[in-house]
């Protein structure tokens, strides 16, 4: 039997499902599709948010049931279904070295593929004092929000002929050189972010320690050949002292034994000398308070705890339903799904918006578009539920419609700097009744002409919506513009007084 | 075998000549779809809009009241004339609806999906092809498919057309304020019939939007420029576009928090459907309807002095009106 050929089948129809469903997600599919399958399989995701926030979406335990299935199957899903896995496969199947030698080396166990263990120390232990990182180094969050922010605007242009984009992301460099840089980095190292990088790896690979099935290697019929190893993905040195928490099951040993010396079975009695010589993860005491200290760094240099929390931030505009801020980035993937489900556009991976933990976490800027009134569609595809799903009625009966506050900047309006009519934000304000109101401006409409009206905000009636801000003639730097001030999910960040 | 290392054999020089061309062919290729770039509304383009009114049916004005929305469509029609009056086999129909807003039809925002349906069937009927358009403020796709338009043109039978950037060019739309502007000129050009739709609503700083400021959904750019002048550049697209057909949906009426409405308060019953070629009259009519006074509106004012059409649409010979 094919095992290489029936993981090659599994690969590419995971690969194939993944873009399909973020292609669904695009096109408001959520309710007929399940868009949310990808990134919630990530379990590393829904420790940091366990970590972080005790709590946790129902949906992300399909991470906790893949960990637990790897108790007794091994890493599959690095091998058979992670994206970013597959990517980084295809690329270094593209461009295998000829020499026999030289493919031995890449594939043999390196110790520096301990650091993906100190990255997962790193990032629990900075959850666990409320800074997540996995957007930086999760796969699927990385894969996902790759796909969404610089692969479907790419797709977008061609479509269009390098005309027009109607598809536009902000803040993607960063995405575009981790992600390629995990890819192209392949070509000289085979799946050095699964071997070295990955945390999710790293997690299962605990998992993995002593799985019921495994390789098994028949030291007696083995002729010492080498030819498993070269074809490893792992680096799980199946051919000396085995690995299985570095072994991703691409199988592939068991197509090139000669012999047919390897097989996928029953991992052995652990009185058996086959099982001595299997290995687990080496990580020192040493690397343990290394990481531990680094992660305390980086909560000190990424945080002032909560300081900065409640203060400051003022384009940090959410969408309707997400949650209180510090329990919102410790869901927060940081997948994009949302701003893929968005039809407006107005939802943007942020960057300058919020500090370096909430980098492509979703805030919307009115350049793009503006939150339309009748949508809840990135709630729906939200996997972590960072964006709680919201209904329509909810959305507009309970409140989670306010995002923040539109203020009318009178140097730059029209009516009230120059006189002009104008009053388009008054007339696309999407609420009933109006929350921008004409109010006469005195100065001007003295003389001969006309009176002219300038807008006037209620802030207990404005939603934040930013249909006024994306609509205001004056476009580069609109004279009416929203703030996240007096947002639904801050009881704390109110302008008004209740009572007014 | 030895080979001489400066001699080509065939296999290696076929196979080279094979690499050549095929980055050549990419290449090229490459160049050509790149540079056949769609205008999105920088190009200039020599199409001039004609006018679409059916000479002999500029009289024509009938009003039609009752609660069954298809019903009072097809009566105002058949009162005006009937629909082969306007429209005749093997004509091209565009159809501009108001679809302005990603609003559900209760709301009164956008024109009702009956009256749109119904004057589908009528000219299928007669006919002709039909599609339907608007270039809408909020987003399109979720405009055509909240106000439940798109479903209902799309049973009907008649086909949808939304904008994509490459329907857009830079047209000199007359000498006045509108000037040159980027129009929504493909289906303009595809057409041999115009009819419009508009609903009837109020307007925050226009007082009314209805027929002639429905066809702001022909342009382009940043048209939230046109709120500085705002009565002139109605009258002026009254000039612009002559349809050759409009069928006002007053079946209800957005009354107040015009023109996006948003709660039910805001919209009353109107059970009137009206068709005409004149504008003027229509919007007359329309604001008639939102007890306006129309002679109190300036685009109305302004377009009557342009000669376009008649604000005193009851002294019309032609005037039927019809009750369900």
């Amino acid at each position: 039997m094919n095992f290489r050929r029936v993981r090659l089948v599994y690969q590419l129809a995971c690969l194939g499902l993944f873009g399909f469903l973020i292609w669904a997600t695009a096109r408001g599919l959520a309710a007929r599709y399940p868009v949310r399958l990808f990134p919630q399989m990530s379990a590393f995701s829904g420790l940091l948010t366990i970590a972080s926030q005790r709590t946790l979406a129902i949906g992300m335990l399909l991470g906790a049931a893949i960990a637990a299935l790897t108790l007794f199957f091994g890493r599959f899903f690095c091998g058979w279904i992670c994206p970013m896995g597959i990517c980084q496969h295809a690329v270094f199947v593209l461009c295998r070295p000829e020499e026999r030698k030289e493919r031995y080396v890449r594939n043999s166990y390196h110790p520096r593929q301990k650091a993906k263990c100190v990255i997962l120390i790193l990032s629990v232990a900075g959850a666990f004092f409320g800074v997540v990182l996995a957007g930086y180094v999760d796969p699927l969050a990385l894969t996902t929000r790759f796909t969404v922010t610089v692969a479907a605007p790419l797709a977008n242009l061609f479509a269009h002929r390098g005309a027009t984009q109607t598809l536009a992301f902000e803040n993607t460099a960063l995405t575009a050189a981790i992600f390629l840089g995990a890819v192209l980095i392949a070509l000289r190292l085979p799946r050095f972010w699964c071997r070295t990088v990955c945390p999710l790896g790293a997690l299962l690979s605990l998992f993995s320690l002593r799985p019921l099935f495994r390789m098994v290697r028949d030291e007696a019929r083995c002729t010492d050949c080498g030819r498993c190893r070269e074809v490893c993905q792992g680096a799980c040195n199946i051919d000396k002292d085995f690995i299985p928490s570095e072994c991703v099951l691409c199988m592939n040993c068991l197509d090139a034994c000669p012999v047919g010396a390897i097989e996928y079975r029953l991992a052995p009695a652990r009185s058996h000398p086959a099982a001595a010589r299997a290995r687990g993860v080496d990580l020192s005491r040493r690397h343990f308070l290394v990481s531990g200290i680094l992660a305390a760094g980086l909560v000190a240099c990424l945080r002032n705890w909560k300081n900065v929390i409640g203060r400051g931030f003022p384009l940090r505009i959410r969408p309707p339903g997400a949650r209180p801020e510090e329990e919102f980035l410790a869901r927060c993937l940081r997948c994009g799904a949302c701003l893929a489900a968005c039809p407006t556009g107005v939802l943007q991976p942020a960057g300058k918006e919020t500090d370096l933990e909430g980098m492509w976490t979703p805030v919307l800027k009115m350049q793009y578009g503006y939150c339309e009134p009748q949508c809840t569609a990135c709630s729906q595809v939200c996997p972590t539920g960072a964006i709680r799903a919201i209904t329509v009625e909810e959305k507009l009966g309970q409140g989670y419609a306010k995002i923040g506050t539109a203020t009318v900047d009178r140097n730059r309006c029209l009516p009230w700097a120059y006189g002009a009519p104008c009053l388009v934000c008054e007339e696309v304000c999407p609420v009933s009744p109006k929350a921008i109101r004409a109010e006469t401006v005195s100065s001007a409409g003295a003389g001969a002409g006309p009176a002219v009206s300038g807008p006037r905000v209620d802030p207990r009636a404005c939603i934040g919506c930013g249909a006024c801000e994306h609509h205001c003639p004056a476009q580069d730097h609109p004279a009416i513009r929203v703030s996240s001030i007096g947002e639904f999910r801050s009881p704390d960040r109110q302008l008004v007084l209740q009572g007014l | 075998m030895t080979a001489d290392p400066h001699v080509c054999s065939r296999r290696a020089f076929f196979a080279g000549l094979l690499k050549t061309c095929a980055l050549a062919g990419v290449t090229v290729g490459g160049g050509l779809y790149f540079s056949r770039r769609p205008g999105a509304g920088r190009r200039r383009n020599g199409f001039r809009v004609p006018s679409f009114v059916v000479p002999g049916t500029e009289d024509a004005f009938a009003v039609a009241r009752g609660s069954r929305a298809g019903a009072v469509t097809r009566a105002a029609v058949a009162a005006a004339g009937g629909i082969q009056r306007f429209v005749r086999p093997g004509d091209k129909v565009l159809i501009k609806v108001n679809a302005a807003f990603a609003r559900p039809p209760w709301m009164g925002a956008t024109t009702s999906p009956e009256v749109c349906a119904e004057v589908v069937r009528l000219c299928l009927a007669a006919g002709a092809d039909v599609r339907v358009t608007d270039n809408p403020i909020s987003d399109t796709e979720r405009c055509f498919e909240l106000s439940g338009i798109r479903e209902a043109v799309t049973r009907a039978g008649g086909e949808v057309f939304l904008p994509r950037p490459e329907d857009f060019a830079r047209l000199r739309v007359n000498d006045g304020v509108i000037g040159t502007w980027s129009v929504f000129f493909a289906p303009l050009q595809w057409c041999t019939r115009l009819i419009g739709i508009p609903a009837v609503k109020t307007h925050n700083l226009s007082g009314a939007t209805l027929a002639m400021k429905n066809w702001y959904g022909f342009m382009g750019g940043s048209r939230s420029r046109f709120h500085q002048d705002i009565h002139t550049v109605i009258a002026e697209l009254g000039a612009f576009l002559r349809p050759s057909l409009v069928v006002l949906d007053g079946t209800r009426l957005l009354i107040d928090n015009g023109p996006t409405g948003g709660s039910v308060s805001d919209v009353a019953p109107g059970n009137t459907v009206a068709v005409s070629t004149d504008q003027v009259a229509i919007d007359a009519l329309g604001a008639d309807l939102l007890g306006i006074r129309p002679e109190d509106v300036g685009f109305i004012r302004l377009a009557e002095a342009r000669g376009l059409g008649s604000a005193d649409y009851r002294s019309f010979s032609a005037y039927r009106e019809v009750s369900l």
